[in-house]
């Protein structure tokens, strides 16, 4: 017994210890994606754009914000929201166990003590000009260019469709020359308008699909560096001007950093710490005290 | 001393576990789930017996660590795939999109499993606290003291109060027995082999139990008439049906005022009546009654204070349930700590189990006497 004991208070030290460890580790997954300043810039080849629309739902429709996030095409849709707080400085969304979305912005407060009465972020697609709910996991699903995805906080909804929708229309944040998930092969089309050279017409690339992207305008529009496109996958946004670097865009003046101080901030340093280190050090002699004792007996 | 040197009465250790269980129940933070569990440890540790099933703690810390260690492995073949730290990536089966949101295998990443290890010892300590419970104080002294309206559950009622402790004494016999036999008594295949007989031999000593109980009179129906018994089991029958309404609404956000509150009170209501009016017709006289006095007190409402620490903390905000990602250190939450912390007085406050019923051979008590 004091055997099993000795390495369930090992197990727990090394749980703490783990948390402790990872922290630092703690700022992968966003710095991968760049974003695209307010309304989206032009597309480029090898990124998708999508619109994230969050509205915590409380005070007046200015709640809802509009972000616009570019990640690399086909990504998962969990980078978006972290790509999302890397870009704006927020911090990163956290997540239950279950994969539930806790907070947006660290909002709400309560993290996900308030799932049991129904209080939770609704997920909507508004990719088809009007707001969808969701069903599936907007976590595990692929992005493609010109998505536009809502989250609503909704307080005591049904956990259903009719729950309250963000407060803005999707149709007016959706990038007009959205590609859609049908986008152009990375060689560039040879026979192109009078763009500058290199430069794909973006209508004529994707108007053979039955697409609803809104391309009719039909303009050039996503003229890219066929060199940077093809070779890296990387690309950069085309009308900010500012240079891939590292994948994180240099307008936005957002990159890891701010995002391990928003990490940091969230543990509150020194006191915290103690209070934890005490209840480790209680943990750690109450154990002893019961193993000796267990084993005095035996 | 030896004259304060007696047992406790069994419900007060079992209200003690509960709460702490109940307490368990509420976080799957680290810090308060281990300060339970080395809370719990200790007071076995001071005031348990050695009765046979005072042994039971030590089974129960072991199906505490493999309840973790499969949670863990669970979470790394089919758990939700969180995001973050990427340790190592198990090879992944792609689903159709009907299936989108289950997924097998994939990246395992620090958050995953540091959640999955969180709700495994969440589970691990609730079963502590029952383990704390069934070494602390005899199942046989616990039935005795059950409200005489239960006695027509008997059967039912003795064998899941006394399987447990009769898990325990059938395995120790078993492994007795492989060892003269020549078998070896540690292995995985010495488990395998021992698992059926343990399992058969406790229901078959709980039964026995059950029965001989039975024939001495314990659960027997009172003389109530057929008209009134029928009546009253159509009200526990009615209860049980409003309580499920009421539960059922009480769970769904979506739930009509009506259905929630109001049939789970009425329900609670008719149950209580019910075993109340049935209990009535039962005449019982108790041997030796196990009196009820402040050390029970103590006790009980030491767990009692952990419980109600824990849910005041829940309600001024403190976050009990810290989210799997992004990881962070675990928050001290001073209120429900110190709860906890309170359950602990019974280590000293109990009064100690009397001593064991050999004295004459121990040479110090020879002398002694």
């Amino acid at each position: 017994m004091s055997g099993v004991l000795a390495w369930f208070l090992l197990g727990f030290l090394a749980l703490v210890s783990m948390a402790l460890a990872s922290m630092g580790a703690l700022v992968v997954g966003a710095s991968a994606a760049s974003a695209a300043s307010g309304p989206c810039a032009a597309p480029v080849i090898g990124q998708a754009r999508v619109v994230v629309v969050v509205d915590d739902g409380e005070g007046g429709a200015d709640h809802a914000v509009a972000t616009c996030v570019v990640v690399p095409r086909g990504s998962k849709g969990s980078l978006v929201l972290a790509a999302r707080a890397a870009r704006l400085g927020t911090a990163a969304p956290s997540h239950a166990g279950s994969g539930l979305l806790c907070t947006i912005d660290s909002f709400p407060a309560s993290q996900c003590a308030d799932t049991g009465s129904g209080s939770y972020w609704a997920n909507f697609s508004g990719t088809d000009g009007v707001w969808n709910y969701s069903s599936y996991n907007p976590f595990i699903r692929r992005v493609c260019d010109g998505d536009v995805e809502g989250w609503r906080y909704v307080v005591q909804g049904t956990g259903a469709a009719g729950d309250p929708q963000p407060r803005l229309d999707p149709a007016s944040v959706r990038p007009a020359d959205a590609w859609g998930c049908d986008e152009p092969s990375a060689a560039p089309a040879s026979g192109g308008g009078a763009g500058a050279p290199g430069s794909i017409d973006a209508a004529a690339a994707s108007g053979s699909s039955a697409d609803a992207s809104p391309t009719a305008d039909g303009s050039p529009s996503g003229s890219i560096d066929p060199a940077i496109g093809v070779a890296g996958g990387q690309g950069r946004t085309g009308s900010s001007g500012a240079s891939a670097n590292d994948g994180v865009d240099g307008v936005d003046g957002v990159d890891a950093t701010v995002l391990a101080t928003h990490a940091a901030g969230g543990s509150s340093g020194g006191t915290a710490l103690l209070g934890a280190g005490i209840v480790v050090a209680i943990i750690v002699v109450l154990g002893a005290a019961a193993l000796v004792r267990s084993r005095r007996r035996a | 001393m030896s004259a304060s040197r007696r047992m406790l009465h069994p419900g007060a250790w079992w209200i003690w576990a509960i709460a702490l269980a109940a307490t368990a129940l509420r976080t799957t933070d680290a810090l308060l789930l281990g300060l339970i569990a080395v809370v719990v440890a200790y007071v076995v540790s001071a005031r348990r017996t050695d009765a046979p099933w005072a042994r039971s703690f030590g089974s129960f810390l072991r199906l505490g660590v493999i309840v973790i260690v499969i949670r863990v492995v669970f979470q790394m073949l089919f758990g939700v795939r969180i995001e973050g730290t990427t340790l190592f990536t198990i090879p992944s089966v792609t689903l159709p999109s009907w299936a989108a949101g289950v997924s097998l295998g994939g990246p395992v990443t620090a958050e995953a499993l540091v959640d999955a290890a969180r709700q495994g010892l969440r589970l691990a300590v609730v079963l502590l606290c029952f383990g704390a419970a069934s070494s602390l104080c005899s199942p046989y002294r616990m039935l005795r003291a059950l409200p005489s309206a239960l006695y027509e559950a008997g059967v039912a009622i003795t064998v899941a109060l006394t399987f447990a402790p009769q898990a325990i004494i059938a395995s120790r016999q078993v492994r007795d027995a492989r060892r003269l036999r020549g078998r070896a008594d540690r292995g995985v295949r010495a488990w395998a082999g021992s698992a059926m007989p343990v399992l058969e031999g406790a229901l078959d000593r709980s039964v026995a139990l059950a029965a001989s109980m039975d024939a001495r009179g314990y659960g027997r129906r009172g003389a109530i008439p057929v008209a009134r018994r029928r009546g009253i089991s159509a009200l526990m029958l009615l209860g049980l049906c409003l309580v499920a309404v009421g539960a059922y609404g009480l769970l769904d956000a979506t739930a009509p005022a009506v259905l929630r509150l109001p049939p789970f009170i009425a329900g609670a209501v008719a149950l209580t009546a019910s075993l109340m009016l049935s209990g009535r017709g039962v005449e019982r006289t108790r041997y030796r009654p196990d009196p009820w006095r402040s050390p029970e007190w103590i006790v009980s409402l030491s767990g009692v204070a952990a419980l109600v620490a824990i849910v005041i903390a829940g309600r001024t905000g403190a976050v009990l349930e810290p989210p799997a990602s992004p990881l962070a250190v675990p928050q001290l939450v001073p209120v429900a700590a110190a709860g906890i912390l309170v359950a602990l007085l019974p280590a000293w406050l109990a009064p100690r189990p009397p001593a064991p019923l050999e004295p004459t051979l121990d040479p110090r008590f020879e002398v002694a006497a």
